[in-house]
């Protein structure tokens, strides 16, 4: 068997531990994103052609 | 060999879904017109221009930059939200399997010619490139439309305006295409993208996704997220040989098998296919347990 290699990358425990913040503080965004009718301002703008996308200025 | 074919296929069956899916309102693409749908609440995980005739979904970093550029709106938590959980869950899994203009660069890049290895002929100048992708992100998606929006009071998404050459191709030619009253307004701004998405298509045929590697800012949060992304690789350190196929393989150049978890991956699957011994894993969950690993180094060092 080949021994293993010291220098192949894992996931740390910092890495971890900054995975379970981040998914906490996702969790808040959407939520306070969900609060504040944000989908809404998402819809308004997304259901009018930008005009700066389609190269009209 | 037969693996690598086997996954190549399978990943443009996914790719060639995911567009449809994310782009179904055919009609739109007759008529000149878009969707207008609540579907439009959600921002798709991709670089899919909202103002494609076919979009079913929101553009995520168009909804970011007018979240910031808005005065009303000014911090878009629900979008920095989904973007926070696109990465979390999936990683640079999206841009291998389910962005639309990750799938065009590739398919481009299939066309026969003279290929470029930047990453290979010119390290150095690749790595500065690498940070283009921060630049657009930093510069063009948040800076420019926040500045905007505290001095003038209302900001504009300049990377769209300036850039995404996502938007010319499915909404900018289709749009124009079908409707002509849009046709009659196209300027020197239109010339301007047009430009640039030539450019891109160009560089394509000779680089594997150039745009993906050097200017996308959503590659750049994508990648950002890539080292802790559930969706991940995982390399049994007991079966490795260090033969160098994974390496050779990458087309993204990634330092796999020693680290393939950093920002540039994008979880295409090949470093697997190829690998003889079965040691590249990529998934969800821990294929290879990480305290195996771990308890396999100190095996050695003890
Ligand atoms: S880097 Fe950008 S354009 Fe490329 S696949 Fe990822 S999201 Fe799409
Ligand atoms: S490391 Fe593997 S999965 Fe990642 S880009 Fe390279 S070949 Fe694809």
């Amino acid at each position: 068997m080949t021994r293993p290699h010291p220098h192949i990358r894992q996931l740390t425990r910092t890495e971890s531990i900054r995975r379970a913040l981040l998914f906490a503080l996702t969790a808040i965004a959407l939520l306070v994103g969900l609060l504040r009718d944000e989908t809404r301002l998402v819809l308004q703008r997304a259901i009018q052609i930008c005009l700066g996308c389609i190269g009209i200025g | 060999m037969a693996n690598l074919k086997r996954l190549k296929i399978k990943r443009n069956i996914v790719q060639g879904l995911a567009l449809l899916l994310g782009n179904a309102n055919l009609p739109g693409f007759v008529n000149g017109t878009i969707y207008q749908g609540p579907l439009k609440r959600v921002c798709l995980p991709g670089l899919n221009c909202y103002s494609c005739p076919g979009a079913l979904g929101a553009c995520p970093i168009g909804s970011l930059q007018n979240g910031l550029a808005d005065p009303f709106w000014r911090i878009p938590f629900y979008v920095l939200g989904l973007l926070s959980l696109f990465g979390l869950v999936l990683g640079r899994f999206i841009c291998g399997w389910l962005c639309p203009f990750g799938w065009f660069q590739e398919l481009l890049h299939k066309i026969r010619s003279p290929k470029l290895n930047l990453a290979k002929s010119h390290a150095r100048l690749h790595k500065t490139l690498l940070w283009g992708k921060t630049a657009m992100l930093s510069g063009l998606v948040i800076l420019t439309p926040l500045l905007l929006r505290v001095l003038t009071g209302y900001g504009i998404p300049a990377f769209c305006t300036y850039v995404c050459p996502s938007g010319t191709l499915m909404a900018g030619i289709p749009l124009l295409s079908a409707n002509e009253g849009l046709r009659g307004l196209a300027g020197w701004l239109f010339s301007w993208k047009m430009s640039v998405l030539l450019a891109v298509a160009v560089l394509s045929v000779l680089i594997y996704r150039p745009f993906c590697r050097y200017l996308c800012p959503l590659g750049a949060i994508y990648g950002f997220f890539n080292r802790i992304s559930l969706y991940r690789i995982s390399v049994d350190p007991q079966l490795c040989t260090h033969c160098g196929r994974c390496t050779r393989q990458c087309p993204m150049q990634v330092p796999i098998p020693y680290d393939g978890n950093g920002p540039e991956c994008i979880r295409c699957g090949e470093c697997a296919a190829v690998c003889p011994e079965g040691a590249i894993r990529i998934g969800f969950g821990k294929h290879v347990k990480e305290q195996d690993q771990a308890s396999g180094l100190s095996e050695k060092t003890r």
